[in-house]
């Protein structure tokens, strides 16, 4: 259990000495209960150690923002969320919701996807803004109202005394994620979720905002989950990767390898379909077929329907994370996984684990970019 | 923003001016005789001279022996001095039985909002932070059943229940008829009684008052109430909503400073109509209570074809129609800040 003083900034340092993981997510599914049950996540397990930048990559309705949100209990009541949500020794899932507001906002924040719809269009900046120092920092109207004006200014917003009493209408795209971020990162939360936080903005502003979150996280060695579903994001910004399809994590490496060695055949081919500059491309490659319907589950693995390097086993077991071996030797029949699954067992991604791809028959390691050719 | 106003005000004149210009043409159009119905029906069937004569001389008080456009520019050159004809009913300048009608129904008014603001939203608020739930049922069980039952029959049963039986509603009238009124200041006998000091008397007309308020009040309010739960309810869904949640902010910041001040702004445009049937209510209630409104006031005077007194009436309907709908747009740039924003430019 987490120590009752819980003075801002001392669960970073705490969990460092702890030198377990600051996050531990296991066997976290997410089920809407909508006219049918929609599966979003699957039993995803994964760690987050401090002061990680970690990606989490897939495509619309893979399951990551519902993955996400679900960390800090945020999703709708028609949400069915199971499995246990470790921060800092706390279980998250068991905590009452008055327990859990005095974790949201101050040890976890969040930067949204559209700072369009995330900010209340009938409360000025500030006052969205001083609430959260008001609440978990204790601060008096005025104390708090100083201070965030100071956030605004670190965050990059010009004359942030000023733009304190403007509405968010009256920022750009760009500024109203900057006062999100501020907002997030305001009392130095251990976890920062930043759930696709370029995804509505203008393609120049996008780096920018990505700067400023690598900035702020590196700064504070506050740990951030970066959801995207655009591998260029991920690139520049982070040290691992995790890649999800269809509610499950697929591929999980460091950032370079899962660049210049994807062994997931999903991974390959979302690195077929990035556009790329030294080629000349009459189309954009895309994966064929269409992405499993998570209301009616399938047995077997999900991606096998769309796999070219799919082998008999795919169609009925769903294939768990595992090791890659160092020293792979390819066969004629493909790789001779049976010994690999009896020699590392099934494994849970995290600061220190290996390469781990969940596929019968990874294909031989492509490389979609080079690891110093992308940029964010 | 003050040339907002100011130009809604410069043009409310010409508002109420086209207002005279229909009530005052449609009243010609009525194909009954105001005199005859003034002298109960023997006047224009029976060409008796000596009942000529009184014809005549009514029809030359009132001026119905000229044509219509003069009848008519002579009406709007005497409203512009602020003489509306005598009544027929009352043998009263109409200006003076306005006078006197017109302060009773703002407090009557200005009450019921008052209740249906009060117990509207939060009821409104407390039904969407439970939707779903039994208590959410419950409510949209009775606010249908309240938005449904006719104003007048809510207030004969109640007013015989609450009045005849439970002896718990005042009676008749603004005043226990011991009770000596408090000096006239304003024709409002709460103001009044306050301005007086006279305690006794306030708490005397408040309990007068409680009964037609809250029939019309908690009909609006019960409308209000549902409006600000379907508001509420896709507040709740919204993306600010979560993101303040997110923040750890407690449940009552979250539905009271975030969702309610979002839900709310349709509230104001429904006042606005709601107006409309508050009027319309107030005819009913006042005559079932005995409030010596402008709700009786018209209700007699239509029910005797007091022309003069009729064009009265409608013009301070009008007139409060002009300056309720200039309240709703200004309390949108309250509630707003995007059309205060789009007022500047």
């Amino acid at each position: 259990m987490k120590s009752p003083v819980a003075e801002p900034g001392t669960i970073v340092a705490d969990a460092a000495e702890a030198d377990g993981p600051l996050l531990s997510v296991r066997d976290l599914s997410v089920t809407f209960r909508a006219e049918s049950l929609v599966r979003a996540v699957r039993t995803v397990s994964y760690d987050l150690a401090v002061g990680e930048q970690v990606g989490l990559v897939g495509e619309s309705g893979s399951g990551k923002s519902a993955g996400a949100l679900a960390l800090a209990r945020l999703l709708p009541e028609y949400a069915d969320v199971s499995g246990t949500v470790t921060l800092d020794g706390t279980n998250l899932m068991r905590l009452t919701e008055r327990e859990l507001r005095e974790v949201r906002g101050d040890q976890i924040g969040i930067v949204y996807q559209d700072p369009f719809s995330s900010l209340n269009p009938v409360l000025t900046i500030g006052k969205q803004l001083a609430e959260v120092l008001r609440k978990h920092k204790r601060l008096g109207a005025r104390a708090a109202r100083r201070q965030a004006a100071q956030l605004l200014g670190s965050v990059g917003v010009p004359n942030a005394d000023d733009r304190l009493s403007d509405y968010p209408h009256q920022f750009s795209g760009g500024m109203r994620q900057r006062a999100v971020i501020a907002m997030a990162v305001a009392p130095r939360p251990a976890l920062l979720i930043a759930d696709e936080p370029t995804t509505a903005l203008d393609v120049t502003v996008q780096a920018q905002i990505l700067e400023l979150l690598d900035e702020l996280t590196s700064q504070h060695r506050t740990t951030m989950l970066l959801i995207t579903h655009d591998l260029g994001v991920v690139a520049g910004v982070t040290q691992r990767v995790m890649v999800m399809y269809a509610g499950r994590i697929v591929e999980s490496s460091t950032t370079a390898d899962v660049f210049t060695r994807a062994s997931h055949p999903y991974t390959v081919a979302l690195h077929r379909s990035l556009p790329r500059i030294d080629l000349r491309q009459e189309r954009l490659v895309t994966i064929e077929g269409q992405p499993p319907d998570p209301t009616r589950p399938a047995e077997g693995c999900p991606f096998a329907p769309r796999c070219p390097s799919r082998i008999d086993r795919c169609a009925t077991e769903d294939p768990p994370l595992m090791t890659i071996p160092t020293a792979r030797r390819a066969t004629a029949g493909g790789w001779n996984m049976t010994s690999i699954q009896d020699a590392d067992g099934v494994q849970v991604p995290g600061p220190a684990s290996p390469h781990l791809t969940a596929c019968w028959n990874p294909p031989a390691p492509v490389g979609g970019l080079s690891e110093r050719g992308s940029t964010p | 923003m003050r040339w907002f106003v100011l130009r809604r005000l410069a043009l409310a004149p010409f508002v109420l001016l086209g207002m005279t210009c229909i009530t005052f043409f449609v009243s010609q159009l009525i194909p009954v005789d105001p005199v005859a119905a003034y002298l109960g029906g023997r006047g224009a069937a029976q060409s008796d001279a000596a009942e000529q004569a009184i014809i005549d001389a009514l029809n030359a008080r009132w001026g119905w022996d000229k044509p219509i456009p003069e009848r008519y520019w002579i009406y709007v050159t005497n409203l512009l001095q602020g003489d509306m004809g005598e009544s027929s009913h009352s043998a009263r300048a109409v200006s003076t039985d306005l006078a006197n009608v017109v302060p009773p129904t703002i407090e009557l008014v200005v009450a019921a909002l008052l209740v249906a603001f009060v117990f509207g939203i939060p009821l409104g608020v407390f039904a969407a932070a439970r939707r779903g739930g039994l208590w959410d049922t419950a409510f949209k069980v009775v606010s249908t059943l309240a938005i449904s039952v006719p104003v007048f029959w809510l207030a004969i049963v109640g007013f015989t229940v609450f009045y005849g039986r439970l002896g718990w509603a005042a009676g008749p009238g603004q005043l226990d008829i011991f009770t000596r009124p408090p000096p006239e200041v304003t024709g409002m006998v709460t103001v009044d009684s306050i301005l007086a000091r006279q305690w006794d008397v306030l708490l005397d007309t408040l309990h007068h008052l409680a009964f037609p308020a809250l029939v019309l009040g908690l009909v609006i309010g019960f409308y209000f109430a549902r409006v600000v739960r379907s508001e509420m309810v896709d507040a709740l869904e919204s993306d600010y909503v979560r993101t303040a949640r997110g923040k750890g902010l407690r449940r009552r910041l979250v539905l009271y400073r975030h969702a309610l001040r979002n839900a709310v702004i349709p509230v104001i445009t429904l006042s606005g109509l709601a107006f409309g049937s508050l009027l319309t209510g107030i005819i009913v209630v006042e005559h079932v209570v005995g409030w010596p409104g402008l709700g009786q006031y018209a209700f007699s005077a239509a029910t005797r074809l007091d022309l003069n007194a009729i064009a009265g009436v409608v013009l301070v309907i009008s007139l409060a129609y002009v300056l309720a709908n200039l309240a709703v747009d200004l309390l949108y740039t309250v509630a707003d800040p995007r059309v205060r924003d789009g007022l500047k430019s």
